[in-house]
């Protein structure tokens, strides 16, 4: 072919191929060593430190091994760390790059030393800069110890403690960790059979924070940490508490709420007034409660009320146990009647009955399909009813249900009433 | 507004204003400038405000997406023989500038007869045949509503590259050219056969388009293309041809910033996407693209008067962006908003400390490589239950921060058909059938561990936001799984297409008429076939979706009345319908089947009117346009400052209005010299007040529904809505010739942010409190004008070989502070706006392309 074409062509791909490399792939820059210059412990820290910060220029590390991290977000740029002499908290300048049980050494060049409202910590550390992780899963146990202690052993500050037969304030059962609707931070007081008590503190960040209090006494593992005079613990997880036992001897019993009943009644006893647990049976006019029962029909046990040759009036309330509204709930049950003279069954709603006397709370009736003048001796289903319209929109507390019984001794309202099967889902 | 007219054309403005105030319905503008367009005070409709008419504009492609076609469309533009059209391309591409303020969706590129839009974003996608210019040359463009006889084309008109291996001119071809731009080097051979004794024809052409460094610094590219293509010709009755083509681009991306960060580095072209290792710049989003296309033809012609071309094709390939992404770490981009000194407005000392070091610190202003490497390797971290095993443990460095792939894969296989039957010469009847099957796979793929061994797939919003860790995983079937370099992870999913389209044309002429209609149907079907199991939608975001199906249509008609055989006038009329995007339907396709609700089709209608004078002197057209569209469905997914989550933000109802006036004419003063001037402007306009939809990735919860968007009239954003050039061309007899043009752009205005335009936003101020205004008002940035040369030569050498050379300078007076662009970021804060304040991109500054060619 023509020279002039070869040599074009040359010329091109000469361009091409060899004077054209664009550059794809990398090499992997090299490693960084961060030096480690004298080496300090946690108790070194503290000595070192007079009240004012240091800011650390020259190359120090300290060992130890992460306690708390910050996932649950309970805590927020926070760690513990806990050497054999004590524990410190690190402030770091980002969330996140620290797990529980990692062993670090921590370079504290460009780290500050400080205290706040009592707490010694590391201030502005940066996780990728400063710390160099040597292990994992090195997890510490937390160091058992009382009550007494928390309230005045100052070296416990900032370790990993665990408490054992503890238990939260009668008042504060009910009621979650933390506000979690508006991300507010709450304090809950935690007690001993002593009459100790600490504040246990949860961010309402903490993804447990809508979580209810146990209401038993037992074991809590914590951070032990100090705001001013006030001593806090700062809860890891909710599997770190393991709090079913028994309340101390004189706390009155609490009873948690639910998420659902399913109540046959089979555990009641004929002619006795019904004494269930966390049910409440109350007589609010006249001197009769609900009792138990036991039919002869297919249902067996059930509860019963009524007013005959009672001579008074009577008002009597059978109240369910605290129910979790979780937007969809419902409430089914059977009710049979005998000696009918009067529709003397009603039922109701609550969202603010704390217990006790039912006069207190504001209660929405129920209607409800029933026994009646002409149900006989069957058993009535009410079939599923829908909760959610006799709550707020929304509503995310807990509610009672009651069967409210009323009659008045006198021959012409005097009627049996039985309910069995209550079912709240 | 017209203060910024030259006395003469203000008048011209004027008249124009009146004519087309008589013509089309007349839309309400605003008035003054810093005035919101729409009001959150007014219930109703705005009424008739002084209108203003504003004379229209061309368009050339989408330039956002960088694929370095902009400076090969631009040359086939430039090849239309309609001044207008050519002065758009060759010097109103470079500033954005939008054919009637169209998106790109609305023109059609058919190559061979082929339908080329992308099934998925329905614009035609340059980068997939970039760099073919030697085989893409033999073209039919056309702006606005016309006919065509290969498909029923969109409002905006269409491009028909005729590539088939009999049609490549006959003889070699070789070219160098030099530029710099997005690259700067460029060879190209090309071989044709052209039709040979024994009826075969053969061409084949390839390029290659480099730089180690493009003009923004950090971005490079590297792409070579290819084209091959065979055909036999039977006889006078049959031909079959098959053309296979594609590009395999690799491309460094720049990504717009805020001007804080620009008047820091003191250049408007600066770039966050790089950084310093091991000494060389890295770019940390590369665009990897590779899908070619193969199309056999059958050309059958059973009589002098029918023509049939029966094809199936088949296109598809890789695509797929890089970015960083990190977990439990900070932001590794240099221009995150708490990395800037005006994040420290109330600490004088951090913000002098910041400024110095972005001023003067290359790990400040760019991308940190090492510190993400030392973070990375230094995150010792134990795995557990690792694969879904309890107690499988691995203990390794996990990656914090590391480079994924977004990828986009798609197969698409075609059938196409379309006749051409001459009733005589003047009546003309065409249509076609055109069946599609598409399928997209979109995932996640980790490209860079960065000196880690291994990442952990969960979800951080979900991981934060739910108590149950499990459900932080994102894919179910999978859990624990240590992602390795190449593995995919996040989502996994097929986005299928299935779309059939039949259409019929008619042409027909007379002495003083000519007239065309054309009817068309279209049915698609969507769905998403997931291949991934999310632990937030168990039984919803695995295998197949339900299938969405819309039927569209649409009809379109002109006529052309010839005043004499120099003068026309023509109108043309469009009604249709269109299926929305895919990526309109699913609100949340990356962990769910859910489908928005209420989505419904786009209706489009587009009306215009042309005078064209055809002199031997003197050539120009004017057109007058008028085009809605309507229910259009804008999604964007954004971090919303309220929520603080990743939301997927769309809104439904979003009606926007065209309108305006372009103008072309050359006047050719003498033999050698000829005057062109150009003149397009008009309103491109959101003319609804949409409802928006908030939904995030983790929670079938919708953050919020039926917010009311008060966008009535604002300007869409992101181009110049008023285009001006005029030039002067001197050709030589001695076969060279050179030119210039001035181009002036104005009414280029930011995008809005949708959210900002809504009672939620303002709700903290009164209606009188200035940051109310502030919130809602939208920005105009400054006209701009820039000159371009351009010239060239000739040589014949030994009467066999011929030599071109041509060069073009863009932008001489290099001006580097032209805005041409630009947009509201989604994230805001209504009471500090400036925290996220609006990106800008810059014209480039004076900017050139030149090519010796030799052919034989």
């Amino acid at each position: 072919m023509h020279t002039f074409f070869k040599t074009t062509f040359f010329l091109v791909f000469s361009l091409v191929f060899v004077a054209s490399c664009v550059k794809k792939e990398w090499d992997e820059p090299p490693v960084t060593t961060i030096p480690v210059g004298n080496i300090l412990t946690v108790a070194d820290l503290m000595d070192t430190f007079n009240n004012a910060p240091i800011k650390f220029e020259e190359d120090f590390s300290v060992y130890g091994v992460i306690t708390a991290d910050d996932k649950s977000g309970n805590l927020y740029r926070n760690f513990y760390l806990q050497d054999n002499t004590g524990a410190i908290l690190l402030r770091t300048l980002f969330s996140g790059g620290l797990s529980e049980g990692d062993s670090v050494r921590v370079a504290l060049k460009g780290i500050t030393l400080t205290q706040y409202s009592g707490m010694m910590q590391l201030d502005s550390v940066n996780v990728d800069k400063n710390v160099i992780k040597q292990a994992t899963e090195k997890f510490i146990q937390p160091q058992t110890v009382t009550m007494q202690q928390v309230l005045t052993d100052a070296s416990l500050i900032g370790k990993l403690i665990k408490l054992e037969n503890v238990e939260f304030a009668t008042a504060e059962i009910g009621t979650t960790f933390a506000n979690a609707a508006l991300l507010q931070t709450q304090n809950k007081t935690l007690v001993d059979c002593n009459g100790n008590s600490v504040i246990v503190r949860t961010s309402g960040y903490a993804n447990f924070a809508n979580t209810m209090l146990p209401s038993g006494n037992g074991s809590l593992i914590a951070i032990l940490g100090v705001f001013n005079a006030d001593k806090q613990l700062y809860i890891r997880r909710v599997s770190d508490l393991n709090m079913t036992g028994e309340r101390c001897t004189g706390n009155p019993v609490v009873c948690d709420p639910v998420n659902s009943v399913s109540e046959d009644f089979s555990s009641t006893t004929n002619n006795v007034d019904v004494s269930l647990s966390c049910w409440s049976n109350i007589a609010t006019v006249g001197g009769r409660v609900w009792r138990g029962r036991d039919g002869t029909d297919a249902n067996g046990k059930c509860v019963q009320a009524n007013s005959f040759s009672s001579g008074e009036t009577n008002e009597t309330w059978f109240i369910s146990p605290a129910v979790q509204a979780n937007g969809a709930n419902t409430l089914s049950f059977e009710t049979q009647t005998s000696f009918w003279t009067h529709n003397g069954l009603t039922v109701w709603i609550s969202t603010n009955y704390a217990g006790g006397q039912p006069g207190g709370a504001t209660w929405m009736q129920i209607p409800a399909t029933m026994a009646g003048q002409s149900s006989g001796s069957s058993w009535i289903q009410s079939g599923a009813i829908q909760l959610f319209g006799f709550m707020p929109q929304g509503y995310t507390g807990t509610f009672n249900i009651a069967f409210k019984y009323n009659g008045d001794g006198n021959a012409a309202l005097t009627a049996t009433y039985r309910v069995d099967n209550v079912a709240i889902n | 507004m017209t203060k910024n007219y030259p006395p003469r054309l203000r008048g011209f403005t004027f008249r124009l204003g009146l004519l087309f105030s008589i013509l089309f319905p007349i839309h309400s503008i605003f008035a003054q400038e810093g005035t919101p367009p729409d009001s959150l005070r007014n219930t109703t409709k705005d009424s008739l405000q002084n209108l203003q008419m504003k004379l229209p504009v061309m368009n050339i492609s989408d330039e956002d997406d960088q694929d370095g076609g902009g400076q090969d469309i631009a040359g086939l533009l430039q090849a239309s023989r309609d001044v207008y059209t050519s002065t758009a391309g060759f010097s109103f591409g470079v500033a954005r500038f939008r054919i009637r303020g169209y998106d790109g969706m609305n023109t059609n590129v058919l190559i061979n007869g082929i339908p080329m839009n992308d099934m998925e974003m329905g614009r035609p996608i340059w980068a997939y045949w970039g760099g073919l210019n030697d085989v893409t040359r033999n073209q039919t463009v056309n702006i606005g509503l016309s006919p065509e006889r290969e498909f029923f084309t969109g409002i905006g008109g269409f491009s028909s590259i005729n590539a088939r291996a009999s049609m490549i001119r006959k003889g070699s071809r070789a070219s160098v050219a030099q530029t710099n731009r997005m690259y700067r080097n460029r060879v190209m051979v090309t071989h044709g056969t052209g039709v040979m004794a024994n009826g075969w024809s053969f061409a084949a052409s390839y390029s290659r388009r480099w730089a180690q460094e493009g003009y923004v610094e950090g971005t490079f590219m590297d792409a070579n293309s290819y084209y091959l293509g065979a055909e036999k010709k039977f006889n006078d009755k049959h031909s079959i041809g098959l053309v296979a083509f594609g590009s395999h681009t690799v491309q460094g991306l720049q990504n717009p910033v805020f001007q804080e960060i620009y008047d820091l580095v003191g250049s408007n072209y600066y770039n966050p996407n790089w950084g310093i290792q091991n000494g060389e710049k890295r770019n940390s989003r590369i665009r990897r693209t590779h899908k070619p296309t193969a199309i056999l033809t059958h050309y059958f012609k059973p009589s002098k008067s029918l023509e049939i071309t029966t094809a199936a094709y088949v296109n598809g390939g890789r695509g797929g962006t890089t970015r960083l992404n990190w977990y439990e770490a900070s932001d590794p981009r240099p221009n995150y908003y708490r990395y800037l000194p005006s994040f420290f407005a109330d600490d004088e000392n951090l913000r002098n400390q910041f400024t110095e070091n972005w001023q003067n610190d290359i790990n400040t202003q760019q991308v940190n490589w090492q510190a993400l490497y030392d973070a990375n390797r230094n995150n010792l971290y134990t795995a557990n239950d690792v694969d879904g095993i309890a107690g499988n443990k691995f203990t390794g460095a996990r990656s914090k921060y590391i480079i994924e792939e977004v990828r986009n894969d798609h197969v698409q296989y075609g059938f196409n058909a379309f006749f051409t039957k001459f009733f005589s010469p003047k009546t003309i009847m065409s249509g076609g059938v055109n069946v599609n099957m598409y399928r997209s796979r979109n995932y996640r793929q980790v490209n860079d561990l960065l000196g880690g061994d291994f990442w952990i797939d969960i979800d951080q919003f979900a991981e934060r936001d739910l108590q149950d860790p499990a459900l932080a995983i994102n894919n179910v079937d999978n859990p624990n799984a240590l992602i390795r370099q190449g593995d995919t992870y996040g989502y996994d999913y097929f986005n299928h297409i299935n779309r059939s389209n039949v259409f019929a044309q008619i042409e027909h002429e007379t002495n003083k008429f000519s007239m065309y209609a054309a009817v068309n149907y279209t049915f698609t079907q969507y769905y998403r076939q997931s291949n991934m199991r999310n632990a937030r939608f168990f039984d919803s975001s695995f295998g197949r979706s339900e299938t969405s199906q819309f039927n569209t249509g649409g009809v379109k008609a002109g006529l052309t009345y010839k005043i004499s055989g120099r003068q026309y006038i023509s109108a043309n009329a469009a009604w249709m319908t269109r299926a929305p995007l895919i990526s309109n339907v699913f609100i949340s396709p990356r962990t769910r089947h859910d489908i928005l609700p209420g989505i419904t089709t786009e209706k489009v209608q587009s009306y215009d009117l042309n005078y064209v004078v055809r002199f031997p002197k003197f050539k120009a057209r004017a057109t007058l346009y008028h085009t809605t569209i309507k229910d259009q469905v804008w999604m964007r997914s954004f971090f919303h400052e309220e929520y603080r989550n990743l939301v997927n933000y769309f809104m439904t109802g979003v009606d926007l209005l065209h309108q305006g006036l372009e103008f072309g004419a050359e006047w050719k003063a003498t033999s050698t010299l000829s005057v062109t001037a150009v003149v397009g402007t008009g309103f491109s306009i959101y003319d609804s007040r949409p409802t928006a939809t908030m939904s995030r990735d983790n929670s079938a919860e919708l953050l919020a529904a039926n917010r009311t968007v008060y966008l009535q009239n604002y300007r869409i954003g992101g181009m110049p809505q008023t285009a001006m050039g005029g030039g002067l061309r001197y050709n030589s007899p001695k076969y060279w010739f050179v030119g210039f043009n001035v181009n002036y752009f104005d009414h280029i205005y930011l995008d809005p942010n949708p959210d900002r335009r809504t009672a939620e936003a303002v709700a903290s101020f009164v209606d009188t409190d200035p940051q109310w205004k502030d919130v809602v008002k939208q920005e105009r940035l400054d006209p701009g004008f820039t000159v371009d040369l351009y010239g060239g030569k000739s040589w014949r050498v030994k009467r066999k070989y011929f030599i071109n050379l041509n060069l073009s300078v863009n932008n001489v007076l290099n001006n580097q502070n032209f805005r041409m662009g630009g947009f509201e970021q989604l994230r805001y804060v209504p009471t500090d706006l400036d925290r996220f304040p609006p990106m800008y991109s810059y014209m480039f500054g004076i900017n050139f392309f030149t090519m010796v060619s030799f052919s034989f």
